[in-house]
């Protein structure tokens, strides 16, 4: 990685996408940041939980959509979260 | 890109880096500019670098009584440790939250006790993300609050914490620690403040609560009648929803709502 001077860090690209399961029980967003797109997961049952991760490569989207039980637990969801997820990589 | 460790990463960050303290400073100073989490989080994936280590976690949990823990993690690491870990169980069972729970001082993964298998399933799957050793480094919530907070350093080299050599690490990894605590502090009492749309009365009358009082004594501290104090407090359970306001009280403490009163 490069060295990255935190005076001259450039700007933090601000919020890309808003994703929301239908019951209200998940909610995903994503945000890209220098180093990469930041997804955001809240969960409210059967615990509430947030939590953030860091995808700094399109390797690394991959690896987490073969293993995500969203798969198949709600496909639309999943589908929708590997696209925006893909869309926001490209912005 | 980040260079975070990453599974089957070929041991290309087999030895742990040395820390560069002076960025890590600069790093942690800049920490409380970030607006949201997932600046945040990007700023603790530089400041993980800059310390050496191959991943590092933050993670928060709030025990709340009626819907279990809370719990707010930032994964400095693979994105697949998070959702791995989700699946074999919640985050705030897992034997580093043990160790946070029951520490005020950091330690390594040699001081963790292991109770039984999920323990060793939870500790493999970690070591398979750049955790191969750790420093937690618990962070103390105040008097009275349950809440368990820690930052956890991971390093794909065993032993990488340990001894003198490390005291550095362990130096910075618990500045980093107090400064991501007071955002995150900061954060959970914003976000509670606005989804419970509270006034300033209302955290007045909760801060109150909280150290105890009846409503009388409410009453007479905040100018409002006894009654105004009761109806104001049912308004406030439900929107905190809790069942009374002894409950509404530790929720607001527990999120940092009354550390401070502005």
């Amino acid at each position: 990685m490069s060295e990255r001077s935190p005076a001259t860090l450039p700007p933090t690209t601000r919020p890309a996408a808003h994703l929301r399961h239908r019951s209200d029980r998940c909610q995903v967003r994503l945000v890209k940041v220098r180093s990469g797109v930041v997804a955001g997961r809240t969960t409210r049952h059967p615990t509430h939980t947030e939590w953030w991760t860091l995808f700094s490569s399109r390797e690394q989207v991959e690896t987490c959509s073969a293993d995500d039980p969203l798969r198949f637990r709600d496909p639309l969801l999943f589908t929708q979260i590997k696209a925006q997820l893909d869309n926001v990589f490209d912005r | 890109m980040s260079s975070i460790d990453e599974a089957g990463s070929n041991g290309q960050r087999d030895a742990h880096a040395a820390p560069d303290p002076a960025r890590v400073l600069d790093l942690i100073l800049q920490l409380q500019s970030a607006e949201e989490p997932p600046q945040l989080l990007d700023a603790l994936v530089s400041a993980t670098e800059a310390i050496g280590a191959a991943a590092s976690l933050y993670s928060v949990a709030i025990p709340e009584s009626e819907s279990g823990p809370f719990s707010f993690s930032l994964f400095a690491c693979h994105p697949a440790f998070a959702h791995r870990q989700q699946q074999i169980g919640p985050l705030p069972d897992h034997p580093w939250f043990r160790f946070a729970r029951t520490h005020s001082s950091p330690g390594t993964d040699r001081t963790v006790e292991i109770e039984g298998s999920a323990d060793r399933e939870a500790l493999a799957l970690a070591q398979q993300y750049g955790f191969a050793s750790c420093l937690i480094v618990p962070t103390p919530a105040g008097p009275d609050l349950q809440r368990v907070e820690m930052l956890c350093l991971g390093s794909r080299q065993h032993a990488a914490f340990e001894g003198e050599d490390a005291r550095l690490v362990r130096a910075l990894a618990r500045a980093l620690a107090a400064e991501l605590h007071d955002w995150v502090t900061r954060h959970l009492s914003a976000s509670l403040r606005e989804v419970a749309q509270l006034q300033k009365i209302d955290i007045t009358l909760l801060h109150l609560e909280w150290q105890g009082l009846g409503t009388k004594a409410i009453s007479a501290r905040t100018g409002l009648s006894p009654s105004a104090v009761d109806t104001r407090f049912q308004r406030l359970n439900q929107r905190l929803d809790c069942p009374n306001r002894k409950a509404s009280a530790r929720r607001a403490a527990e999120h940092g709502l009354l550390e401070s009163r502005d």
